[in-house]
């Protein structure tokens, strides 16, 4: 169908189920197509988000604290600092995470309502705030991932709007893909335009599940938001389902009567004793220094598919035990499994670089989509309508702009100073400077020279970061390499593997596609100019 | 996490590609098993690869397992066999004789 | 894209108005819907409240996914109308008529 769509888009009176849904799905990859590459990558690379954290934070190491001393140490900081919260929330540190992590929420005030605190990180074994150079780390890819760096709850909807064009584009793509098991396996290469459907089919098939999979699951993690739904149909009030569900109890009110908090070790080991060993991962202190606080302990999930742990909740006045989770039934279990599938934390660390892998090839499938809308309605002859240039420009804006602009994260990291005021904000605003100055700048070259020029720059960007961090830090590739830093040395070796990616692609993008071979048994006329053979295969006709 | 169950799935997309004819033209030299010999082969080994992770790392874990390394064999496998053909067979032979000791080690 | 301009003129609507209606009907009318139907499901399901209120909203993004595809497959667009947001307005009723169980 090499047609070019006229604007306004004619209604579909199609019937075969075949072209409408080629016709959809064409329609939903491009609106959501440049976002949802965005959300792809910066997903992908969430997988690995304590150790971007980890590496963005040279000047700590990590060293294994017992859950009691991390727990205790920081509830005395911030018993020292802000007594009179609502809620610490606090995140123990773990194999991959060095830090204690607190979230605290102020008591609310009707008049002036508090502001939203940042994440503290604390020194594990003594709870003091950390001596290392304030960064948002991989919390920053994470965040934008679902939040896309919008305010509440704008980015959250248009990444739930997305997410749902996806599994219709997943469902549409796949009723389209009349030759799924003959063209299975394949990959012809510079061949143009038949490249480019074989790129999509290839790696939105071979990695279907995982694609349906991430999908479905990603818009269950924020299921509460955006279809509550369901919980008003059986429920008057949300918390009666939360307790219903979970057994989580009801938001205690403070009384108002002072008491002091008791220590968390005896509790940490009572749980234990429940838990086969198992120690938790996260404390939440509700009403600290109260008669009626609560100290909820939530189990490390380990390798158990289901994310949402056990808890048990104890009195923070008499240590008594209140109430613990009860385990759930097969909804809310599956709804567990679900969250867990999304997130990734059961995986071991060679699963964890199988998600890193397919999360790239999730991306791969929606950039060649993206591409393969361009080529196919680009004709040879005629000079490209305006909605042709738009979606081409985005596309280099969306797909080979935003590289540079992750690596920018990472090389600002390094490059402003430690001490700088303000420097976390000035490393997110060096990522999103990049990427639309680089977009933006891009327009000024033809389209084909932009594509080639910001990939090679994000070549260099991403071959850089080991340059600059064997520079600015003691922690460099050879350093690392000797000292038996894993996590160092294999976070500088993905960052040359990814400007190897990025250069494969430059160098793929400079070459033109194959002149069509002729058959030896087709007598082509002598004086006959080669003519780009017309794509035979009106499979998925889009 | 077990590899055995990703390398037996390689080969069996290897011979279920190879047992298509568009895909068996550029091993010539080689003499390859008829095409429904390698698609019975391909479709039982692929039974294996699930069997291997579910019996190494239980039901939930192993089928999560089995399809990630299904899904990233197949990916691997499709990008060789676009580039050098004659190696992602080899490679695939030479997988699934180490399976075995990866499976008992 | 389509290029059979020899097919009917079809309805009374313009060809603009007509798609916004349908890709409205399907996002906004085919979200009330999932939502209506799912909302439906848990308030019906004779299983726990919790249990079932959960199902509600596992299921509902696939019922979400397959009526905003149906929307741009079946041709006429009074019968997509029809469907989707009277499904909507049926469940929706329902649900609120029945009223909590908790």
């Amino acid at each position: 169908m090499n047609v070019r769509p006229t604007f306004p888009a004619p209604a579909p009176p199609v019937r075969a189920l075949r072209q409408s849904m080629a016709w959809i799905h064409a329609w939903l990859g491009l609106l959501a197509g440049w976002i949802l590459f965005a959300m792809f990558l910066t997903g992908t690379a969430s997988y690995f988000r304590p150790e971007i954290t980890q590496w963005m934070q040279p000047e700590l190491r990590s060293a294994s604290v017992p859950a009691e001393q991390a727990a205790q140490a920081a509830i005395n900081h911030m018993q020292a600092t802000t007594p009179d919260d609502q809620q610490w929330f606090i995140y123990l540190p773990d194999d991959r995470t060095a830090v204690t992590r607190v979230f605290a929420r102020a008591k609310p005030n009707p008049e002036k309502p508090p502001a939203r605190r940042p994440e503290l990180k604390l020194d594990p074994a003594t709870g003091q705030s950390l001596e290392a150079r304030d960064t948002r780390g991989g919390e920053h890819f994470y965040r934008f991932h679902f939040q896309l760096q919008l305010p509440h709850p704008w980015g959250r909807w248009l990444a739930g709007v997305c997410a749902m064009f996806m599994l219709a584009a997943i469902i549409s793509g796949v009723i389209t893909h009349k030759r799924i098991f003959v063209d299975f396996f394949t990959l012809r290469w510079r061949k143009g335009q038949r490249s480019w459907l074989d790129a999509h089919n290839a790696s939105a098939v071979l990695a279907l599940p995982f694609h349906a999979m991430i999908t479905y699951t990603g818009l269950i993690t924020l299921v509460a938001m955006y279809m509550p739904w369901p919980v008003k149909a059986n429920f008057d009030k949300p918390d009666a389902f939360t307790t219903a569900a979970y057994g989580a109890p009801a938001e205690a009110k403070a009384t108002g009567t002072p008491a002091p908090l008791l220590p968390v070790g005896p509790m940490i080991e009572a749980a234990g004793r429940t838990w086969s060993g198992d120690a938790p991962r996260t404390v939440v202190i509700r009403n600290p220094g109260d008669a009626a606080s609560t100290v909820t302990l939530l189990r490390a999930t380990g390798g158990r598919l289901n994310a949402r742990p056990d808890s048990i909740t104890f009195s923070g006045a008499t240590g008594q035990e209140l109430s613990r989770s009860p385990s759930p039934g097969p909804a809310i279990a599956t709804a567990g499994v679900m969250l867990g599938l999304h997130l990734g934390h059961f995986a071991g660390p060679s699963l964890r670089w199988v998600y890193f892998f397919l999360g790239l090839t999730g991306a791969a499938m929606v950039g060649t989509g993206l591409v393969l809308w361009v080529v196919k309605r680009r004709k040879p002859n005629a000079a490209p309508f305006f909605g042709l240039k738009l979606v081409e420009r985005l596309n280099i804006g969306a797909i080979a702009c935003l590289p540079s602009g992750m690596a920018a994260y990472l090389l600002a990291n390094r490059l402003i100073p430690a001490g700088l005021p303000g420097r976390a904000e000035l490393e997110v605003k060096a990522m999103f400077w990049t990427w639309f100055g680089l977009a933006a700048v891009s327009l000024l070259r033809p389209a084909k020279r932009a594509w080639i020029e910001t990939l090679c720059l994000a070549t260099l960007a991403f071959a850089a970061l080991p340059v600059v961090n064997a520079v600015t830090t003691d922690r460099g590739l050879i350093a690392s390499l000797r000292t038996g830093d894993w996590l160092f040395a294999g976070f500088d070796l993905a960052m040359l593997a990814i400007a190897a990616l990025c250069g494969l692609a430059a160098f793929k993008a400079s070459r033109k596609p194959q002149p069509p071979k002729r058959k030896a048994s087709v007598r082509a006329p002598a004086t006959a100019s080669p003519r780009p053979a017309p794509v035979k295969e009106s499979v998925d006709a889009l | 996490m077990p590899y055995e169950s990703g390398l037996v799935s390689f080969a069996a997309f290897t011979c279920l590609a190879l047992a298509m004819k568009k895909h068996r033209s550029g091993l010539e030299p080689l003499v390859l098993p008829s095409e429904r010999v390698l698609r019975v082969l391909g479709w039982c080994l692929l039974a294996l690869s699930a069997a291997v992770a579910v019996f190494r790392l239980g039901p939930a874990l192993g089928v999560t397992v089995w399809i990630g390394q299904m899904c990233v064999a197949a990916a691997l496998l499709v990008l060789l066999l676009s580039w050098r053909p004659k190696a992602a067979t080899a490679l695939a032979g030479v997988g699934l004789i180490c399976a075995p000791f990866l499976a008992f080690l | 894209m389509n290029n059979d301009r020899s097919a009917k003129p079809a309805a009374a609507w313009p060809g603009v108005a007509r798609m916004t209606a349908r890709a409205f009907t399907a996002l906004f009318g085919g979200y009330a819907a999932a939502a209506a139907l799912a909302s439906l499901l848990a308030r019906l399901l004779p299983i726990a409240p919790a249990e079932a209120s959960a199902w509600g909203m596992i299921l509902s993004f696939l019922a979400f996914a397959g009526l905003g595809l149906w929307a741009f497959h079946e041709r006429r667009l009074a019968i997509v109308a029809a469907a989707v947001w009277g499904s909507a307005l049926v469940a929706g009723a329902a649900v609120v008529l029945l009223g909590a169980r908790a």
